[in-house]
């Protein structure tokens, strides 16, 4: 699970390294959005593969359109492979659910390896959004399509402070190991907890000195952006 | 600790996702409404970087008892004890809005999904079994650990059940078999959500209580009506989940039948299902309903006692766990110093 909690925007960085990272936010927020509806809805019935394999053509030149996007975006393709190695054996674990819903049968197989499929080109379509545009322009493309500016301005706070968090998290667990060694049996549930809770407590008391700070500056609950997308 | 990671894309019909993100927008446009009235512009850096903690709570590997893997907190419950429904309804979309685009944890289509089973499932519902609850033993730390137990483990497989609606919706797989499989393992899963959840309550009781959300301090409480409601949901809830694996056993009884009868065979897939292509599978509520008059209702009022029994049992054996983890959270909470266990100097 570790390899899900890496942000997948490493190359949006440098907002003007290919025009991929330069296009309209809203354009790339809004394609990418279309592109997962076709994916997920596209019945395998709607101009299927040749050669009885059960999938639409739609899926197989979506994966093709895919490879050429990250080409272009200047995304290593190794890098999308190692993301999809992580991916693909959750996604084929959650897809048991159709064989164990519908009793083993070579039916449930096929439609297991589609939904597989789907979601892996739905990964990948994300993985092109994230890696061509920063969060904030994400954000602000929300923002402008429509998305209620509180909701955006609290996703603001969550995506600005969530890195820090973790940092926060990851020395406590290093302070923890340094001073009583790896607690065994029933210690370490109680300095799970422990760890859980004091996570909680501080960024709660971080939520009001960030409050307060911002309050000073004249905050009045939203954010008003002046990012060019 | 849902499942393996979030609902991703491609997984459910169009009627589930249209249904579940109507759902998750009602949802949380309704939160930020009661929550914009109750904090104002403390809203945006309380629930945001508060989110951010319960993200990074979720990451905190725990040990599961008797496998050889490690999970981790759901946290609906979790978040509900501390910012209230909801705060927690907002908090837990956040965090699942920025891990769908951020880190590409979860499917854009399923967000609504994933959204209706942790935030408000998870969470609203959690609150609606913790809140009453804790009123009713008295709140203390006694109480709201053991209402936070119980709410968290109660939760678990009623998330899991939603999953199983949503994705049966599609018309791909039956109800019942996939139910019977999820119920009884997520039934396990919950029992580490429950002790993580009871040791975080007891250690944020012993620590910081003013951080525990107290309706009698918040504005727009829960009213009488509110407190039937949650009580008739915990009563559901509780047989829900108690009494879905035997239901489902008897289910799969009737489908045998059913097979044998050439029931299975009349049932048509909509046109709107992604496998049209497919056969639907035969426990559609049309073959269970024809079959409520074949032979096998010769073992209906038995089976339907032993379900109730069952049902009893189970209740009364959550009870008993959760005093169980709440006593032994409480003890460890008074000899052990937080701080220690956190490793915070």
């Amino acid at each position: 699970m570790t390899g899900l909690h890496e942000p997948l925007d490493r190359y949006s960085r440098n907002a003007s390294a290919t025009w991929l990272h330069r296009l309209d936010a809203r354009i790339k927020l809004l394609a990418a959005l279309a592109a997962v509806v076709v994916f997920s809805f596209t019945p395998p019935t709607f101009w299927p593969a040749p050669a009885g394999v059960s999938i639409s053509l739609v899926h197989v030149f979506g994966a093709i359109a895919l490879c050429v996007l990250l080409v272009w975006a200047g995304v290593p393709l190794g890098y999308a492979v190692k993301r999809l190695c992580i991916v693909v054996p959750l996604l084929t674990a959650m897809a048991l659910s159709v064989p164990l819903g519908r009793g083993f049968d070579a039916t449930s197989w096929s439609m297991m390896g589609q939904i597989v499929v789907r979601a892996a080109l739905c990964v990948t379509t994300l993985l092109v959004l994230a890696n061509t545009t920063s969060d904030e322009r994400l954000l602000s493309a929300m923002a402008r399509l429509g998305v209620p500016n509180l909701l955006v301005t609290t996703l603001r706070f969550m995506v600005r402070y969530q890195a820090l968090v973790a940092d926060e998290l990851a020395r406590m667990r290093r302070a923890r190991l340094s001073r009583t060694f790896d607690a065994r049996g029933n210690a370490r549930w109680s300095a799970v907890a422990g760890l859980v809770g004091r996570v909680l407590v501080r960024s709660f008391e971080r939520s009001e000195r960030v409050h307060a700070a911002m309050l000073a500056r004249g905050f009045d609950g939203t954010i008003r952006d002046s990012v060019e997308l | 600790m849902l499942l393996a990671m979030h609902i991703p894309d491609g997984f459910l019909g169009p009627a589930a996702t249209i249904a579940t993100w109507g759902l998750a927008v009602g949802g949380v446009g309704y939160s930020l409404w009661r929550l914009r009235a109750a904090l104002g512009a403390r809203l945006a850096p309380l629930i945001g970087v508060t989110s951010a903690g319960i993200f990074a709570g979720q990451m905190v590997n725990f040990p599961l008892v008797g496998l050889a893997t490690s999970g981790h907190l759901m946290g609906g419950v979790l978040a509900a004890v501390v910012l209230g429904p909801w705060g927690a309804v907002v908090a837990l979309s956040t965090v699942l809005i920025v891990q769908c685009f951020m880190f590409g944890d979860g499917g854009v289509t399923a967000l609504g999904a994933n959204i209706t089973n942790m935030a408000l499932v998870g969470g609203l519902l959690g609150y609606t079994i913790y809140a009453p609850l804790r009123r009713l033993l008295g709140g203390g730390t006694r109480g709201t650990v053991l209402a936070a137990v119980v709410a968290s483990w109660l939760i678990i497989p009623v998330a899991a059940l939603a999953f199983v609606l949503e994705f049966a919706a599609g018309g791909t797989v039956g109800i019942f078999p996939l139910a019977t499989w999820m119920v009884f393992y997520h039934v396990l899963i919950g029992l580490g959500e429950a002790i993580v959840t009871g040791l975080v309550v007891s250690w944020l009781m012993s620590t910081r209580p003013d951080l525990i959300y107290d309706p009698r301090h918040a504005v727009g409480r829960v009213g009488q009506w509110g407190q039937a409601v949650a009580a008739a949901l915990v009563a559901a809830v509780a047989i829900a989940v108690f009494l879905a694996p035997w239901a489902s056993e008897h289910e799969d009884g009737l489908e045998r039948v059913a097979d044998s009868l050439g029931f299975a065979n009349r049932a048509e897939a909509s046109a709107w299902a992604p496998f049209p292509d497919y056969a639907l599978p035969s426990n559609n509520a049309e073959t269970i309903e024809a079959d409520k008059s074949a032979p096998a209702n010769s073992f209906v009022p038995h089976a339907g006692m032993v379900t109730s029994l069952m049902g009893l049992v189970g209740t009364l054996a959550t009870f008993g766990f959760a005093v169980i983890v709440a006593r032994t959270a409480e003890r460890r909470g008074s000899t052990l110093r937080p701080d220690a266990a956190a490793g915070v100097p």
